[in-house]
This record gives structure tokens, C-alpha cells and sequence, in this order.
């Protein structure tokens, strides 16, 4: 590497703890929000409020900053492609956030035509209560893979 | 004994070397992520309703009732998964000035909390259901954001920082 090369990267230096630092609190902000809506699906957490009113202000929420995850994400694997493409764990945590991604359309468009949609039919019932355990582990597991790309 | 021929003492155990070398890392990287979540995501809540913003109508008591429980277990947890993450290469990390600014931001975040319960929380049954709740409490609110974020990304410049 050039001089000149070395001392650009150094000038750089701040960003890629900046981009690291700014995809933990974007996927903080996502997983806590689809969290606490599958977790009220489930009856667990905010019993004081209904599930519509609640998804209605979070997962607009988990949108926003799954958008944002996504773009310093991209920024983390254009800097190391190889690391990425080449690691299984990294096809896993997409496939994981695919299925996460997925189920939460899934809720929030049942929601958005009718906001007592998952609440009609003790059918949708326990369809939404499986679609929350098992969203619950698609994007828990997308985080345990996302933390393993560096050591697979 | 200095803290350094303490913190080498520690890094020299076969314990400490098992952990900093094997599956255990990454493994305990992911309970430290999971366990910043909660305590980031369950604090951020009563802060956001502290400063005035998310839901005005809610009872603070109540929501900070029912994420306190989720602040302390992820808590507990952080500080377990960071202590054994620690171990390995103690003395890399206690002469790290981003590990240093981190334990600082944390010791931070504490004292304004306890400051918030000490004074601020008292009177809570005149404002629960404010909408704007009184300047101390959305100081302590935005402070803590400010904190908490700040021990996120120190954490974040320790891979990134050197130490002695």
C-alpha cells in the first residue's frame, strides 16, 4: 500500500467504528421494536394496550431503522466483500432477516386492513402466535449469525 | 501489586486463555449484544417518554414499572459477559482508553440515574401523566440517551483502540 493510500485510510480511521457503532443502534431499534410487538402477540409485555395501536407505532419504527441497518450494513461488507460472500453465516443471517422481514409484512398488512385482523378467528389467533415465536427466532437468530460471520 | 501485574496475572490463567481463544468468545459477544439491546432498548423507552416524545397520554410510573425488569436482567447479564470477555486480555483492555471512556460513560449513566431516582422521582405522582414531564427529569431523559449511546460506541472503539 502507498503512502498516500495509508494516510487516507488513517484520516478515515473514525468511520468504520462510526458505521459499527450507528448498525448496533439501528438493530437495537429494530429488534426491540418487532420484539415487543411479537412479545404482545403473545400476551407477554404492555397488556395495557391493544396490539393494533401498539404495532401501528412500532413497526414503522422498525422500518425506518431496519433501513438504516440495512445501508451501514452494506457500508461493513463493501469494505471486506470477500469476508461476507464468502461466509455462511453471513447467507444465514440474510435468510434469517428474509423470514423476520417477511412475517412482520405479513402482521402489519393483516393490521393495516383491519386493525382487530388477528383477532377474528381463534385460527388467526394461533396463526399469529406462531408467526411471533417463530419471528421471535429469525431475528434473534439473524444477530447470533451476524455476530459469528467474524469467526466462520 | 499494580493493577497491570494484577490484570497480567489474570490473562495468564488457562481459564482466562481457554475463553479468550475458543467458541466462548463469540459466544459471549453475542449475549453481550443481546444483553445491550435490552438494556439500550428498555431504557430508551422511559427516556423517550421522559423527554416529552412517543406515548404522552402513558403513565411513566407504569412504563418505567414494566422495563426496569428488562433494563436489570440485561444489565446483569452485560456485565457477566463483559467481565469473562475481559479476562483474557486484561490488561490490553483496563489500559485501553476506549475501554476506560466506556467504564466511565457507564459509571456516568449510573449516578445520573440514581441522581433522577434521589430527587427527580419523588415527586413523579404531580407529573405521571404530563405530557411534558418537569426540565430535571428530561435532562436525566436525554442524558441517559446520550450515555448510553456514548458506551455503545466506546465499546465499539475498542477493537479500533490500543493499549499498552
Amino acid at each position: 500500500m502507498s503512502q498516500e493510500a495509508r494516510g487516507a485510510l488513517r484520516a478515515f480511521s473514525w468511520l468504520a467504528p462510526t458505521d459499527e457503532t450507528l448498525h448496533i443502534l439501528a438493530l437495537t431499534t429494530v429488534f426491540v421494536s418487532v420484539t415487543v410487538v411479537n412479545l404482545r402477540v403473545l400476551g407477554l409485555v404492555a397488556q395495557d394496550r391493544p396490539l393494533g395501536p401498539l404495532a401501528r407505532k412500532l413497526l414503522p419504527l422498525a422500518w425506518g431503522a431496519l433501513v438504516v441497518a440495512f445501508l451501514t450494513g452494506s457500508l461493513l461488507v463493501l469494505n471486506r466483500p470477500g469476508r461476507y460472500f464468502r461466509s455462511d453465516m453471513f447467507i444465514f443471517k440474510v435468510g434469517f432477516l428474509l423470514l423476520g422481514v417477511a412475517w412482520t409484512a405479513a402482521l402489519q398488512i393483516g393490521l393495516s386492513r383491519d386493525i382487530g385482523f388477528w383477532d377474528r378467528s381463534a385460527g388467526r389467533q394461533m396463526l399469529a402466535r406462531s408467526g411471533a415465536v417463530a419471528a421471535l427466532v429469525f431475528w434473534g437468530g439473524a444477530i447470533v449469525c451476524g455476530r459469528w460471520i467474524a469467526y466462520a | 501489586m499494580t493493577l497491570t501485574e494484577i490484570t497480567d496475572a489474570l490473562s495468564q490463567q488457562q481459564w482466562a486463555q481457554d475463553i479468550a481463544g475458543g467458541w466462548m468468545f463469540p459466544a459471549l459477544e453475542t449475549v453481550h449484544v443481546f444483553s445491550l439491546v435490552a438494556v439500550l432498548g428498555s431504557i430508551a423507552f422511559v427516556d423517550w417518554r421522559l423527554l416529552g416524545l412517543g406515548r404522552r397520554d402513558h403513565s411513566v410510573a407504569l412504563l418505567s414499572r414494566q422495563t426496569l425488569p428488562w433494563t436489570w436482567v440485561g444489565f446483569v447479564l452485560a456485565v457477566i459477559s463483559g467481565a469473562f470477555m475481559f479476562v483474557g486480555q486484561a490488561t490490553e483492555y483496563s489500559t485501553n482508553p476506549a475501554f476506560r471512556l466506556k467504564l466511565l460513560l457507564i459509571v456516568a449513566a449510573g449516578v445520573n440515574m440514581l441522581a433522577f431516582h434521589v430527587m427527580t422521582w419523588k415527586g413523579v405522582a404531580r407529573w405521571d401523566r404530563h405530557a411534558l414531564p418537569p426540565p430535571a427529569a428530561r435532562v436525566a431523559g436525554a442524558l441517559s440517551l446520550l450515555f448510553w449511546i456514548g458506551v455503545v460506541a466506546a465499546g465499539r472503539w475498542i477493537a479500533f483502540t490500543h493499549g499498552t
